[in-house]
């Protein structure tokens, strides 16, 4: 209570970060209201996604302060512990019984009042684990054996998430994962060896379910598949197949990019100024899905209601928190400080790259929410707390 | 600025990740700019593409009227059951769920059940509603699905054109069903059948790519809207239709209306005032119908002070309303028949058609031998019962249906004899080559009466004719060769020739409308009037100027007949039906002072054979018989021209159908003195 009162009293509060932190979430209650508008006059007003997400942004807000106040090096003491708990939390998700499964995959802990995805928080502990495990002398980062167990720590929640299957979320592990190492001072080379090694990972990967014929595919779900499909706009019928075979294809492959289409479109005709708030046809006529508006595709209601004026706004303000991260790293007094800044901003950044990316069909269609934004409790939680610790960083940084 | 504190940093790496992040952003808002501010508009498109279906309302159609403002074609008010199926989802959700019934479903199954539910619900509401009207139906399973999956955002047709009892049915009974309501079309109808039908015309469903007023954004669904297409209906269409309006249905992602603009409101048609008289009109048919079922004939009736057309008969005809309502088989049989033709306007001579006019080309003759000074009147000339004349024509002669005896004009006039006005085409004075004299004469005249030409011209810049008619034939002043016989072989005049035309035969054919110009002309002193079909055009806007237009009186031709010459003609006409022995004496009407020809023309019809071993055409004769008149020969007011195809004579088969027809009239005009100041109101 002491040191509340005492961090109050010298008010060493980052205010821009906060005042960016305050108008994301103005943005995100007011448009997670307008993309299911309809819904309140079904559903009883307290239960709607409106006030969940403010009541997430409370409970949030509480933990944010929690995050601020206790000094990060005391946080990152339980990093170890954390980390291996949400490891424990990531495979408890993968047993049917326990984890609840929506649109076909197994992320969520039903909580009776909400739904809980692990992942979310994974990350979060996988960065305080790993800045706990990189802050050791300079020396120790040229040994193959610390960077192997670096990359050992990343690869683990990868796996996990991967199985459940969360291939977009798991994949943003890699590069808070590089970023760290690289700002740890990992050595170049090495790090590009394993992009490299990596690449062609992925390469195969893409090239293996685009090209291959059926009985070869070994990587990827049909799911994840039939997304890179519509990401390289390739037809979804093999060259061989039947008229019947290539009928069916197409209605497939037309209910594949409908979500992108349509969200290709609510961007585009948001125009310059947008449509107004509640005005957008795409949101209000049901063209841009209703199951996925609020959330994953909450920036398209943005773009097409608040046009490209209120889509700028929204990337000014990330970038705002994003430089305020790397200001934090930059002037962190140890390294612990800085490498968890570099975490949370990569972190951050993944998100809103790949999440806004996707709907300028920069990246493909992935799960993957934007910070604060869209709507879900653990999102809002883990995003709200990971700025938190960026405010502690400043806070603790500077006292000494 | 904090954002240069981490680009001074000394510390390299956080430099570059902080350059990365800014190009990252940068790239985002470029790809914004290239989406939302460069091919914003082509989104905009997309997304109004795919939400807005535009849907063409038609304008109501003018009417036609008669010179007393009677209806002629009109519209009335259709009363149609539609269903909303937007209002019926609650519906189909609970009988869908009633049919699951908990079961597990394939996505396919449910689709499938979801169909059958939606058939369901709207298959037992029709049931219901048509039931409760007294008239039950089934609703087809292709038609509704075919409606729901193309035209959902669009209300759902049930039962068409519900009678008065049906209606308050409706409204007592129906109305609290879900999602069905009554609907309030203007519908063209015909209220006299198929009175005056070659004239109207007849509408047929428009189906053909926009037309009308330029709309941002091409219809996907035309409400129903109809098209003339002869007639009336046909040539002013346009002004008769009136500009069509938009509107347009926002729908949802599942293809449900959910809210609707009016773009334009169609404007309603133009009013057209006919100089046609319906009563006249109404009595001509009946009389030409009188002379027997398979009548194929015409009737006009025309004023010879105007020009203005009372009555314009062509029979066979049709009902126009069929043309909207739908035929029944025997109908389309009726349409089809090649040997009543129904499609003809024998009046107009529209489609090609024309006669000989025989005898009634006399007064053509007669007017041409007495203004060129050829003849006198009182002079007699004897027919043996036949033409000839051994020294000057060796080839030609011709019998004569007149009895033998002494003729002068009058006579000869009123028992139609050939002789006496071949005599006067041919050999006048008895000297050799004076038939080209004749050809002359009657050609000149003949195009003065402006024969072999259409009887309307252009009304105006914007008004086309009214009437589709033929022009007949009817060689120019210099022709040298004759029409073509049926062997292309182009032939010159000779005697017998002009010994045929003068007579109303061979190198001529008219249409009645001509005829009834010609007669106006004897009747009227010599003015060629224009006919008058259409005698105002009326805009019904209701701001701004009234676009009124008066078609006025036309004559297109003064012959400045000499007094004598009418006055001799009119009394030779007059003979002809007054007189015991005249040929016209059936037309006669007590009180009425009628002056009429009569006319028996031979035409040669194909009969379909050949000659089995010159294969030359086989023909027969066939008779087309008319009859031309005025009344009262005081100042006349009606020319009445009677046609009638296959008749037997002029005589006897015309005659009396102008006879009737001046009875109807006076008979009319007697009622109408007696209510004439309400008729005068109007």
């Amino acid at each position: 209570m002491k040191t509340i009162l005492l961090h109050l009293r010298k008010l060493r509060v980052d205010w821009l970060m906060f005042g960016a932190l305050i108008g994301l979430m103005i943005f995100g209650g007011t448009f997670v209201l307008s993309a299911a508008i309809d819904q309140y006059e079904v559903e009883p007003l307290l239960d709607s996604y409106f006030f969940r997400q403010l009541f997430f942004y409370v409970v949030g807000l509480a933990l944010a302060v929690l995050f601020v106040v206790v000094d990060y090096h005391r946080l990152a003491g339980w990093s170890r512990a954390a980390y291996w708990m949400t490891i424990l939390l990531l495979i408890l998700v993968l047993i049917p019984g326990i984890g609840e499964v929506r649109h076909g995959a197994r992320r969520w802990f039903d909580l009776g009042v909400t739904l809980i995805q692990p992942s979310e928080f994974a990350k979060l502990a996988f960065i305080f684990a790993l800045a706990g495990f990189l802050t050791r002398p300079n020396e120790e980062m040229l040994m193959p054996g610390v960077i192997l167990k670096a990359l050992g720590m990343t690869a683990i929640p990868f796996i996990l998430i991967l199985k459940e299957p969360d291939l977009g979320s798991s994949l943003v592990f890699f590069p808070i994962g590089i970023a760290m190492m690289f700002i740890a001072g990992v050595p170049l080379r090495f790090l590009g060896k394993f992009l490299g090694a990596s690449a062609v990972v992925v390469l195969f990967v893409i090239i293996n379910a685009l090209y291959f014929p059926a009985d070869w595919r070994i990587s990827l779900t049909e799911y994840q598949r039939h997304r890179l499909l519509v990401y390289f706009h390739k037809d979804f019928a093999p060259p061989n197949a039947t008229p019947a075979e290539r009928k069916a294809a197409r209605a497939l492959q037309r209910e594949r990019t409908h979500n992108i289409r349509q969200a290709e479109i609510s961007v585009g005709s948001g125009g310059l100024t947008g449509k107004g708030w509640g005005q957008g046809p795409q949101t209000r006529l049901g063209y841009l899905p209703r199951g996925v508006a609020h959330n994953d595709f909450i920036f398209s209601v943005i773009a097409e209601e608040t046009g490209f004026l209120g889509s700028m706004a929204v990337l000014a303000l990330y970038t705002v928190i994003l430089l305020k991260g790397m200001q934090t790293a930059a002037l962190a007094r140890d390294r612990l400080g800085k490498l968890l800044a570099v975490g949370i901003v990569t972190l951050i950044f993944c998100h809103v790259f790949v999440n806004i990316g996707m709907h300028l069909r920069l990246m493909p269609v992935t799960g993957i929410p934007l910070p604060l934004l869209s709507y879900g409790g653990s999102s809002v939680l883990s995003s709200l707390i990971a700025i938190a610790v960026l405010q502690n960083i400043q806070l603790h940084g500077n006292t000494y | 600025m904090f954002v240069f504190d981490q680009l001074r940093s000394r510390d390299i790496p956080i430099r570059v990740m902080t350059v990365f992040i800014l190009c990252c952003m940068l790239l985002l808002t470029v790809n914004l700019w290239r989406l939302q501010v460069s091919a914003g508009n082509d989104y905009r498109d997309r997304q109004e593409n795919q939400s807005i279906r535009a849907v063409r309302l038609p304008a109501t159609r003018g009417r036609i009227l008669d010179r007393h403002q009677q209806p002629l074609a009109m519209n009335r008010l259709r009363f149609d059951v539609h269903m909303y199926i937007d209002e019926l989802r609650p519906l189909f959700y609970t009988h869908y769920m009633r049919l699951k019934a908990g079961r597990r479903m394939s996505r396919f199954e449910q689709d499938e059940l979801g169909r059958e539910a939606r058939y369901q619900v709207v298959s037992n509401l029709t049931m219901q509603v048509s039931l409760r009207l007294g008239q039950p139906q089934v609703l087809g399973k292709e038609k509704f699905h075919t409606h729901y999956y193309k035209r959902r955002y669009r209300p759902m047709t049930m039962m068409q054109d519900l009678s008065p009892g049906q209606v308050a049915r409706f409204v007592e009974q129906v109305h609290t069903v879900p999602g069905v309501d009554l609907t309030v079309n203007p519908v063209r109808t015909y209220p006299n059948g198929d009175m005056a039908f070659h004239t109207l015309g007849y509408l047929r469903r428009d189906d053909a790519p926009d037309s009308g007023r330029e709309m941002p954004f091409h219809f996907r669904y035309r409400l129903p809207d109809y098209i003339g297409v002869d007639g009336l209906e046909g040539v002013y269409d346009e002004l008769l239709r009136g500009e069509a309006g938009a509107k347009t249905i926002r729908v949802n992602n599942i293809s449900y209306r959910t809210s609707e603009e009016v773009w334009a409101w169609p404007e309603s048609g133009y009013d057209m005032a006919l100089s046609l008289d319906r009563d006249i009109q109404l009595a001509a048919e009946a009389a030409l119908q009188a002379n027997g079922p398979e009548t194929r004939g015409a009737v006009v009736v025309m004023d010879p002070r105007t020009g203005d057309l009372l009555a314009m008969v062509s029979l066979p005809g049709f009902d126009s309303n069929k043309f909207i309502s739908g035929f029944s088989r025997a109908e389309i049989a009726q349409l089809n028949d090649e040997r009543l033709n129904r499609w003809l306007n024998r009046a107009t001579g529209s489609g090609g058609v024309a006669y000989p006019p025989g005898s009634i080309f006399k007064l053509i003759s007669s007017v041409a031998y007495l203004e060129e000074g050829l003849i006198d009147p009182a002079k007699k000339v004897y027919n043996p019962g036949y033409f000839r004349n051994q020294r000057l024509y060796p080839h030609y002669s011709l019998d004569d249906t007149a009895p033998p005896g002494d003729y002068d004009f009058i006579r000869a006039f009123k028992r139609s004899s050939n002789t006496y006005f071949i005599h006067y085409a041919l050999t006048p004075d008895g000297r050799i080559d004076q038939w080209r004299q004749g050809k002359r004469i009657l050609l000149d005249w003949g195009n003065r009466f402006r024969l072999g030409r259409k009887t309307v011209v252009k009304l105006s810049a914007s008004l086309p004719s009214p009437v589709r008619e033929g022009s007949g034939y009817f060689p120019a002043r210099d022709n040298k060769f004759k029409k073509k016989n049926q062997f292309g072989e182009q032939i010159g005049w000779a005697a017998g020739d002009v010994a045929n035309l003068c007579i109303g035969q061979g190198e001529i054919t008219v249409t009645p409308l001509q005829m009834a110009v010609m007669t106006s002309a004897v009747a009227n002193g010599g003015k060629v009037l224009q006919p008058r079909l259409v005698k105002r055009v009326d805009s019904r806007q209701a701001f701004g100027q009234a676009r009124n237009q008066v078609i006025p009186v036309k004559v297109l031709n003064n012959l400045n007949l000499k007094r004598e010459t009418v006055e001799l003609l009119h009394k030779a006409m007059l003979a002809d039906v007054a007189d015991r022995d005249g040929s016209g004496r059936a037309a006669q009407v007590p009180g009425f002072t009628i002056c009429g020809k009569t006319g028996t023309a031979q035409k040669k019809v194909p009969t379909g054979k050949f000659h089995p071993r010159s294969a030359v055409r086989l023909f027969r004769t066939d008779h087309i018989t008319w009859f031309v008149s005025f009344a009262p020969v005081e100042s006349p007011q009606y020319a009445v021209v009677v046609m009638v195809e296959s008749g037997e004579s002029g005589a006897s088969t015309c005659a009396p159908i102008a006879g009737r027809i001046y009875r109807a009239i006076r008979h009319l005009e007697r009622e109408r003195k007696k209510g004439g100041p309400r008729l005068a109101k109007r």
